[in-house]
């Protein structure tokens, strides 16, 4: 481990910084390097400088849809991919057996590692500073931010504020029927901030998530689970990283059994959830054990991942078992799973409350419609996962710099990037659950490949400062290689000496004459890296698997491409058309009353936006078009292109 | 999802559906030209603009010709919306400005939405801001209108049927998204055979749905009865009988050569337009042979016909001329014989004569109003023989519903060859996700949310 570069740890309570962010989990984390790293001066303030960059939950990033999610931030130069390249213990591309738009890389953390990554590379960063304290309210002049306000009173002042506080707002932790206030297991809750934001006029709610026990790795009989092994080798996240230098290990899986379900239902008359204690919403898709098992009464088993949290780590991740009931329950439960009999509980289980701001409250920048300069990012809007965090506080920390800097705003729309869902969710649904990112939620899924995001966003990333030149470069390059190797391949036939040589395993796919290569590609047997010898005068294959993967994906699937390319233009039409902010809904008598709340409410940047709240209509979407042209040429002729939200 | 594309072209009915002698259908669009001349016998050209020209519209398909048109190129940007613009002057028949409508849309003509040229003549600056908003005013007004309690009924009961078809739908879609979203967590997946025949299931019940579009179109456009009998045999009586009974009555219009009566009635929510003609009778009469001859032109575009007899006196000549045409016809319209008069006698012989047709015979009385319901049911029956479907059966009536169908099964189509050429779950998603926004345009979207809904209902989903 290198030494840290630790500076300026005291609190400089005169001086005034750009950027503030609140909170050093994995928003924080990138907000604060990216405001930094555009050149301004940012402190970061969090409870304990020690915990910067902790998982809090399961020791893993990536996964479906949130490995694309990463991959994006890597390309716009965040840094996620990058830590967890240098600390990952178990990497796996995941659905590899489908189609290349659903791949998605996932990898185990040695979780103390990444936590120390994290913090290295925030402790050495140039124009960041960290400030160990906890922000409990702002100050406003004008309709912005001005100072942050801590704890103790001192107020530091600063040009924008970012919170990323996680579950920290109001935190409260069940175990049992016994809670107690706090953002994570042993650390303190953040009182005061959600009061001031509701003074402020923001409005809040509850969510509830929650985590699973945490086991010593010597209890587990290893004999009795299956193991997993990682991919050999394994596939980096980060663009920039060439391969990966930590030792892997395997993560291993197990099932609940009938005699775990009757143990869980026998506690559930002191489940926080069942006997009402506990008010907010949790996920859907990541139920408690306890949940699991009474919503799916007819299921004899449930699977369960055990996820090792490092190399010189006791504590085992028991992935699949979240649960909130009481210590004895869930010590019983937990013994009767196969392998884990002995099972020794080193932290039990929770499940934690906390408060969050429905995020129809931002702009597609994260910036509060409330309060100008002040920014929201992560659980604080609702969102769940560390990579869901991250995105957002990458695009905070980017839009809070740009503003700073008099540059334009950075919006990555649906059909560029998953980042881009995300935040277009966020604001134009309602969130009931914690949000997390799925890849069915990308209606141009086929277009958002975790292989492309290079291609897809450097050219934002190097646009805004974050990436280097010689990585977009690299890009550039890769952009060449693909238009060449797609000509070749467009041009080149195959005969039927070379083809039918090739074991096909499908007797009726041999060719009887010379073959255009783009035609037998649509074959679902054939793969482009059989023919890289026709393609290339030496035999040499210089080209990335990612570039063939690309080629081989656009010409052989390119009907379909073609069909979304089709809806995304549509899309980018409607997306283009502006709504200035100053429109009055309630004076468009002709809206519907349903619709005329929503957009006020949501006040959408585009026609585009407004189709996609629910409960808008095509007839209002055509009366609101007619009242955007009216207004703008009340105001003076006031060009449409000039006026954006 | 819902867009208004500003450069496509859009085709729809412009003059009320109704009974008028002439339709006037309207295209507008950068390539409202491509979408009408393929359909043209003389296609219109740059020199055309502004001239009204005698033309036909023919059906590629089978190069008959559906009607003779007049047809006007207005160049952009002096046309209505600022587009160019063709507009079509046809007959007014139901069935030939569906037929020339559907001609440009394989042409790559999209029907219009409600208020579409209006709002994009506002968008090409054709239009002050007053109009503009009296064209907003119209949009809204005419939402509110279209809310009556029948249509809402209808409408109701129409999306039920669809939104039926879209749970189908987003039950193996959501197998496909598990597969794909939480391929993790060892939920079956189901094996794309079953996947086949699922996606096939599916569209064999969106085309019986499309069916009822016959039958719909009967409901809304109505039909048209003839009633045929020598003279004085009670088609004056029986038509007086429906009348009485039913009181939405249009008007009892006299035939411009008073050879025939029409009159518009409503036979228990059926709209007909009952004809009653002159006599059928043998004769050597000139002016009566005329009313003859267009009894049995008007036999060319009736659905129904009813054909009295007497009841009492045994079959004359006139009536055996009747029979013949009967005959003659009975393969081409739906015919029932009538025994009228029943209540002074019935002579055996004409029952007899009559039940050898082997069709539905029906016996009434039309001064007394006997048997009037059963003759009403005989109708309904013969009419409502041809689409198979219950009475309760919701029905497709709208031409923007059928297209929409008729997308979703295109879309489900795409998904079968892609399913045939082993593609993946995210390649096969699109064309059902495209299946269920075409049926959204019935119902409203079907967003990500709602399949993910779907999931969290019926699978065990987290680890």
């Amino acid at each position: 481990m290198k030494k840290f570069h630790v500076k300026h740890l005291t609190v400089y309570k005169m001086e005034k910084y750009d950027v503030i962010i609140a909170g050093g989990g994995h928003a924080g984390i990138e907000a604060a390097l990216a405001t930094a790293r555009m050149g301004l001066k940012t402190a970061l303030v969090t409870l304990k400088k020690e915990t910067i960059g902790k998982m809090s939950c399961n020791p893993a990033i990536g996964g479906l849809a949130k490995g694309h999610l990463v991959r994006e931030i890597d390309a716009l130069g965040g840094e996620m991919g990058k830590i967890i390249d240098a600390t990952g213990i178990h990497f796996k591309m995941l659905n590899k057996s489908k189609g290349p738009a659903v791949w998605s890389p996932r990898a185990q953390a040695d979780r103390n590692a990444y936590m120390l990554e994290a913090q290295r590379r925030v402790f050495a960063q140039e124009n960041l500073f960290v400030i160990a304290g906890s922000v409990s309210g702002l100050k406003t002049e004008n309709g912005a931010v001005s100072a942050a306000v801590l704890e103790d009173g001192s107020s530091i002042p600063c040009r924008a504020l970012i919170l990323t506080c996680g579950t920290f707002l109001n935190g409260c932790i069940h175990i049992g029927l016994n809670n107690l206030a706090s953002g994570r297991a042993g650390e303190q809750a953040v009182k005061g901030l959600t009061e001031n934001l509701v003074d402020l006029g923001f409005a809040t709610g509850r969510l509830k998530t929650g985590t699973p026990p945490r086991i010593h790795i010597g209890s587990i009989d290893f004999d009795q689970v299956e193991e997993q092994k990682p991919d050999d080798p394994p596939v980096p996240f980060s663009f920039e990283t060439k391969e990966i230098q930590r030792e892997q290990l395997s993560c291993f899986i197990t099932y609940t059994n009938p005699q775990t379900h009757e143990f869980l239902k026998s506690g559930l008359d002191r489940s926080p959830i069942y006997t009402g204690t506990i008010t907010g919403i949790g996920p859907r898709y990541c139920p408690s054990i306890e949940d699991k098992v009474v919503r799916f009464a007819d299921k004899d088993r449930h699977q369960i991942f055990l996820e090792p949290e490092g190399f010189n780590d006791p504590e085992v991740y028991v992935n699949g078992f979240s649960t909130s009931l009481p210590a004895d329950v869930q010590e019983k439960a937990i013994r009767t799973v196969t392998g884990l009999e002995n099972a020794q509980i080193l932290r039990l289980g929770y499940a934690v409350e906390y408060d969050f701001f429905p995020s129809y409250q931002l702009h597609t920048t994260l910036e509060t419609k409330l309060v100008g300069n002040l920014y929201f990012a992560g659980q604080i809007n609702g969102t769940s996962g560390y990579e869901e965090a991250a995105a957002q506080g990458l695009m905070a920390g980017i839009n809070a710099a740009q503003k700073l800097l008099s540059r334009p705003q950075i919006i990555l729309d649906r059909s560029e990037a998953y980042i881009g869902v995300l935040i277009d969710d966020l604001i134009n649904k309602t969130i009931l659950e914690p949000y997390r990112m799925f890849t069915s939620r990308a209606e141009f899924r086929l277009l958002l490949r975790h292989d492309n995001a290079d291609l897809r966003l450097m050219d934002t990333g190097r646009q805004v400062g974050l990436l280097s030149a010689e990585t977009h470069a690299r890009m550039i390059q890769r952009r060449t290689e693909i238009v060449e190797l797609t000509e070749k391949v467009m041009t080149r036939s195959v005969s039927p000496e070379i083809f039918n040589a090739f074991p096909n395993g499908k007797s009726n796919s041999e060719i009887k004459q010379t073959t255009p290569l783009r035609q037998l590609l649509k074959r679902p047997e054939v793969k482009l890296e059989n023919f890289l010898s026709l393609l290339s005068e030496d035999g040499e294959t210089p080209y990335q698997s990612a570039t063939l993967t690309e080629v081989e994906f656009v010409l052989k699937y390119d009907g379909f491409l073609k069909r979304q390319q089709e809806l995304v233009d549509k899309f980018k039409r409607m997306e283009n058309t502006p709504i200035p902010e100053w429109i009055d809904y309630f004076t468009i008598t002709s809206l519907s009353a349903e619709s005329q709340e929503k957009l006020a409410q949501i006040k959408p940047v585009s026609l585009g936006q407004a189709a996609r709240i629910s409960g808008v209509r095509q007839s209002d979407l055509a009366i609101l078009m007619v009242y955007v042209e009216k207004a703008h040429k009340q105001r003076g002729g006031v060009s449409r292109e000039t006026v954006s939200g | 999802m819902k867009y208004l594309p500003e450069d496509d072209t859009i085709v729809a009915l412009s003059s009320p559906l109704g009974n008028g002698a002439i339709a006037v259908i309207r295209l507008s669009g950068s390539e409202s030209l491509a979408a009408i001349n393929p359909a043209l016998k003389r296609p219109i050209t740059a020199e055309d603009a502004r001239r009204a020209i005698f033309n036909e519209i023919i059906d590629r398909s089978n190069e008959a010709v559906i009607d003779q048109v007049v047809t006007t190129y207005f160049r952009n940007p002096a046309s209505y919306t600022g587009e160019d613009v063709v507009e079509i002057s046809c007959h007014c028949n139901p069935l030939i400005i569906d037929r020339i409508i559907a001609q440009m849309v394989n042409n790559g003509a999209r029907i219009a939405e409600p208020g579409e040229f209006t709002f994009r003549a506002f968008m090409n600056g054709k239009m002050d801001l007053s109009q503009a908003e009296a064209v907003a005013g119209i949009i809204s007004a005419r939402s509110r209108q279209s809310l009556t309690q029948s249509l809402r009924h209808l409408e109701g009961r129409l999306s039920e049927r669809v939104f039926k078809i879209k749970d189908e739908i987003l039950s193996y879609l959501s197998l496909l998204e598990i597969n794909l979203d939480f391929s993790e967590e060892g939920i079956e997946v189901m094996p794309m055979e079953e996947m086949r025949r699922k996606i096939e299931d599916t569209i064999t019940s969106i085309c019986r749905f499309l069916d009822t579009y016959d039958y719909g179109r009967l409901l809304q456009e109505g039909i048209k009865l003839l009633i045929l009998g020598k003279p004085n045999v009670g088609k004056s009586s029986l038509l007086n009988a429906f009348l009485e009974k039913d009181r939405a009555i249009v008007s009892n219009i006299p035939g411009t050569t008073r050879d025939y009566i029409e009159a518009n009635l409503e036979l228990d929510g059926l709209a007909v337009q009952a004809v009653d003609t002159a006599g059928i009778r043998d004769t050597e009469d000139q002016i009566e042979a005329i009313g003859v001859e267009r009894a049995l032109a008007q036999m060319e575009t009736a659905d129904v016909a009813l054909c009295i007899f007497e009841g009492n006196e045994p079959l004359a000549a006139d009536d055996k001329v009747l029979l013949e045409l009967i005959d003659n016809h009975r393969e081409t319209l739906h015919v029932i014989p009538v025994i009228n008069k029943i209540d002074l006698g019935e002579d055996n012989t004409v029952t007899a004569a009559l039940a050898a047709l082997e069709l539905p015979l029906i016996k009434i009385s039309a001064k007394a109003s006997t048997g009037i319901d059963d003759l009403k049911q005989a109708i309904k029956a013969q009419v409502f023989n041809d689409v198979s479907i219950e009475s309760e059966e919701v029905v497709v009536t709208s031409a923007r519903h059928k297209l929409a169908l008729e997308k979703a099964i295109g879309s489900l189509e795409n998904a079968l060859s892609a399913i045939e050429i082993a593609a993946g779950e995210e390649i096969l998603a699109v064309d059902i996700r495209l299946a269920l926004d075409s049926l959204g345009e019935i119902t409203g979207e079907t967003t990500s949310e709602d399949v993910l809904n779907h999931i969290f209902a019926n699978f065990c989903i987290g680890k």
